[in-house]
C-alpha cells in the first residue's frame, strides 16, 4: 500500500488489486468508519484508490497516522481471513450440513483405513 | 477391523520417522478465525469454539504453510481442529456434532415465557425502561382472558422445558393473576407433562407469608433487584415511605427463611453512580449472602433514556467498572470466598466447554422469539423484554401481534421472520469474520434502538464494543495469568453459586 496524498482534509492510498481484493479492502475500512469516511475507486491499470475524508472538520496528525496503521494491519489480517475462508468454505459447509442432518443422509464412512499406531492387537 | 489390526508388525513403539512422510508435510486448513489479544499474542478460534493462544503472526504462518510438522504447535493445531492432514478431516462427524452442541438452543424453540402481569409498581426507579402505573390503577393488569391465551400459546411450544417468568411493574401487586396463572399451568400440565420452572421478578418489598407459602408449594424462585449498598440502591430505586434497601434486605431474608437460601437471586443495574463503586457493590452482595453477581449495564431503551444524567455513560466507562469488579472478585476467590460474576461465567462456559448457555443476548441466531417471548399486560406479544420497553415509547417494531392471534401468526409470522433474519451473527457484516463469533450473539433490538437498524454497524455498536473487549480481556487473563485465574474460572462454570 502506498500513500498518494496526505493533507488535513484528505488521505489517499493506492492498493495493488493483485494482492488485496475489493472484499478485503471493504472489510478493512468497515472498522474505520468511526474515524473517517471512505471512497474506493478503481485506479488503472491494476490498483484501487482509497480516499479517506475526516468525519470532523479536519484530520489531526494522530488520526492520520492511526488510519494508515490500521489500514496496513487490516489489509493483511483480512487477506489472511479471506484466504482461510476461500480454502475452508467447502469443509465449513460440510460441518454445518452434517450438524443439522437430522435424518443421517450425509453420513459417510471414514475414507482411510483404521490405523493401530502402537501395534496393539487384542487378538494375539 | 480384525484384518487391519493383524497387519501390524510388532508391539514396539516406532521412531518418529515412521510417521513422517511427504504427504504429512502438507496440511489442509479447517475453518478458523483469529484476533489480536495483546501486542504480541493472538487467539485462534475454530468453528466449534476451541481456542489456542499463540504468538502474533501464527495465523498468517499457518495459512502460508510455514508450520513445522514436527512441532508441538502442528500437533496442537491438528488435535484442536485448526488444520487437518487430510482434505476432509477424519473426525468430521465429531466436529459436526460439536457444532450442533453449540447450537443446541435451536432444537427446542421458545422456552422462556415472560408474563407482564401488571405495569403497576410501588417504586420510581430512574432507570426503569417501562412506564409504571400507580399502585391503584388495576386497568394496567393483564386480563384473565389474555393470560389464558398466553398460557395456551406457551403449551404449543415444542420445548420440553419451559420457564415462566412473572414481571411487572411489580408483579406481586397483581398476585391474584400470578396465582391464577400458576394454578392453570399446573392443571394443563397434567396432560402436557413438561418440565416447568417459575420465577417471580419482584422488588421483594411486599412479600408476605401467603405469597411465600404459595411460592414454596410450587417451587417458585424469587429474582429481586439489589443495586448494592443503601446509598446506591436507594438513589437508583426510589420508594416513597420507607427506604427500598431496608425492605429488599428484609424481603431477601424472609424469602430465604421460607423457601431456602438458594431460592432467591438478585440482579443489579449499573447506573452512572454505580460506576464509582464496583468493590462496594460486590462486597454488599457478599455481605448479603450471595455467591454471584451480574455486572449488568443499563439498557438504552424506553424511559431509561429520559434521565441521561443518571443513566448515560460510555461503554468504556462500563468496561472499566467491569474489569475493576472482576479483579476484586478474583481477589475474593483467592481469599477463599467462592463468588462469581455471571456474565463472565456465561462467556467462559462457551470458551472453556463444548457447551453453551441459553442466554438470549449471546445467541446466534438471536434468541428473540426462538428462546424468549413476552406477553404484555395489554395482551400484545413482544419478541423480548427489551422489545416491550421500546413499545413503551410508542415504537412497536418488535410487536409480534396480539395474544388472541393464532400461534403461527405470532411465532412464525413475517415479523418474527424479519427479526430472525436480522439476528444471525454468522451473516452480519463485521461478525462473520470475528474470532469471537462462537462466544457472542446478535441483538437486533439493541441495534435497532441505538442505530435504527436491526443489523447495525459493528464499528459503532456498543454491544460489539462491550463483548469484544470483555472476551479479549478474558483471553488475555487466560494467557498471562493462567494457573490460578484459569482454575478459578473453571470453578465458576462447574460449581453453582452458593
Amino acid at each position: 500500500m502506498d500513500v498518494l496524498a496526505s493533507t488535513d482534509e484528505l488521505l489517499q492510498f493506492i492498493v495493488n488489486e493483485d494482492i488485496y481484493s475489493e472484499t478485503v479492502i471493504f472489510k478493512t475500512i468497515y472498522w474505520l468508519a468511526p474515524i473517517a469516511s471512505f471512497d474506493i475507486l478503481k485506479f488503472p491499470p491494476k490498483s484501487f484508490l482509497i480516499t479517506a475524508r475526516p468525519n470532523t472538520a479536519s484530520f489531526s496528525e494522530e488520526i492520520k497516522k492511526e488510519i494508515e496503521i490500521q489500514l496496513r494491519k487490516g489489509l493483511v489480517d483480512f487477506k489472511v481471513r479471506d484466504l482461510i475462508n476461500q480454502e475452508t468454505s467447502s469443509v465449513r459447509s460440510m460441518i454445518i450440513a452434517k450438524a443439522f442432518d437430522n435424518d443421517g443422509f450425509l453420513d459417510i464412512e471414514p475414507q482411510s483405513q483404521i490405523s493401530d499406531p502402537i501395534g496393539f492387537d487384542p487378538t494375539r | 477391523m480384525k484384518n487391519i489390526i493383524s497387519n501390524t508388525y510388532s508391539r514396539k513403539f516406532r521412531g518418529i520417522s515412521t510417521f513422517e512422510s511427504e504427504a504429512e508435510s502438507i496440511y489442509f486448513l479447517l475453518p478458523f478465525k483469529f484476533h489480536s489479544i495483546s501486542i504480541d499474542r493472538e487467539v485462534l478460534v475454530n468453528e466449534i469454539g476451541d481456542y489456542l493462544i499463540v504468538p502474533q503472526g501464527t495465523a498468517k504462518a499457518i495459512v502460508h504453510r510455514e508450520i513445522d510438522f514436527s512441532s508441538n504447535l502442528y500437533r496442537d493445531l491438528v488435535a484442536n481442529f485448526f488444520i487437518s492432514p487430510t482434505p476432509v478431516p477424519e473426525l468430521l462427524n465429531v466436529i459436526s456434532t460439536r457444532y450442533r452442541t453449540k447450537k443446541k438452543s435451536l432444537g427446542s424453540f421458545t422456552s422462556l415465557h415472560i408474563f407482564v402481569v401488571t405495569l403497576r409498581c410501588n417504586h420510581s426507579c430512574h432507570y426503569c425502561q417501562v412506564s409504571r402505573a400507580a399502585e391503584s390503577k388495576s386497568e394496567f393488569d393483564i386480563s384473565y382472558k389474555d393470560l389464558d391465551a398466553g398460557i395456551n400459546h406457551m403449551f404449543l411450544s415444542p420445548s420440553e422445558e419451559l420457564t415462566v417468568e412473572f414481571q411487572g411493574g411489580e408483579p406481586l401487586l397483581a398476585f391474584d393473576k400470578v396465582r391464577y396463572a400458576v394454578e392453570r399451568i399446573q392443571l394443563l400440565n397434567e396432560d402436557f407433562k413438561k418440565e416447568i420452572s417459575y420465577v417471580i421478578c419482584t422488588n421483594s418489598t411486599i412479600l408476605n407469608d401467603e405469597i411465600l407459602l404459595f411460592c414454596k408449594n410450587y417451587n417458585i424462585l424469587i429474582s429481586t433487584s439489589l443495586d448494592g449498598p443503601a446509598f446506591i440502591h436507594n438513589a437508583n430505586r426510589f420508594k416513597s415511605g420507607r427506604a427500598s434497601y431496608d425492605l429488599v434486605i428484609e424481603g431477601i431474608d424472609r424469602t430465604r427463611q421460607a423457601l431456602g437460601h438458594d431460592k432467591v437471586s438478585a440482579l443489579m443495574t449499573t447506573t452512572a453512580l454505580s460506576l464509582k463503586y464496583p468493590k462496594e457493590i460486590i462486597d454488599n452482595y457478599v455481605e448479603n449472602g450471595f455467591g454471584n453477581i451480574f455486572l449488568r449495564p443499563i439498557s438504552p431503551y424506553g424511559f431509561a433514556l429520559k434521565n441521561q444524567k443518571k443513566n448515560h455513560y460510555q461503554t468504556a466507562e462500563f468496561l472499566d467498572f467491569y474489569k475493576q469488579g472482576l479483579e476484586h472478585i478474583l481477589n475474593l476467590n483467592a481469599q477463599g470466598v467462592f463468588f462469581k460474576e455471571d456474565y463472565t461465567s456465561i462467556i467462559l462456559q462457551k470458551i472453556l466447554t463444548p457447551f453453551t448457555e441459553n442466554y438470549v443476548d449471546l445467541q446466534s441466531p438471536t434468541g428473540l422469539v426462538s428462546s424468549v417471548i413476552v406477553f404484555n399486560y395489554d395482551g400484545f406479544v413482544y419478541a423480548s423484554d427489551e422489545s416491550r420497553m421500546l413499545a413503551e415509547i410508542k415504537d412497536y417494531t418488535f410487536q409480534l401481534g396480539h395474544v388472541t392471534q393464532p400461534y403461527e401468526e405470532l411465532f412464525l409470522g413475517d415479523k418474527a421472520k424479519q427479526i430472525l433474519n436480522n439476528g444471525v451473527a454468522e451473516c452480519l457484516a463485521g461478525c462473520s469474520d470475528c474470532a469471537f463469533l462462537t462466544y457472542c450473539g446478535a441483538d437486533p433490538v439493541l441495534h435497532y434502538a441505538t442505530q435504527n437498524d436491526m443489523q447495525g454497524h459493528r464499528a459503532f455498536s456498543i454491544f460489539c464494543k462491550k463483548n469484544m473487549e470483555i472476551i479479549r480481556y478474558l483471553f488475555e487473563m487466560l494467557d498471562i495469568r493462567k494457573g490460578y485465574v484459569e482454575s478459578t474460572f473453571q470453578s465458576w462454570i462447574h460449581k453453582p453459586a452458593a
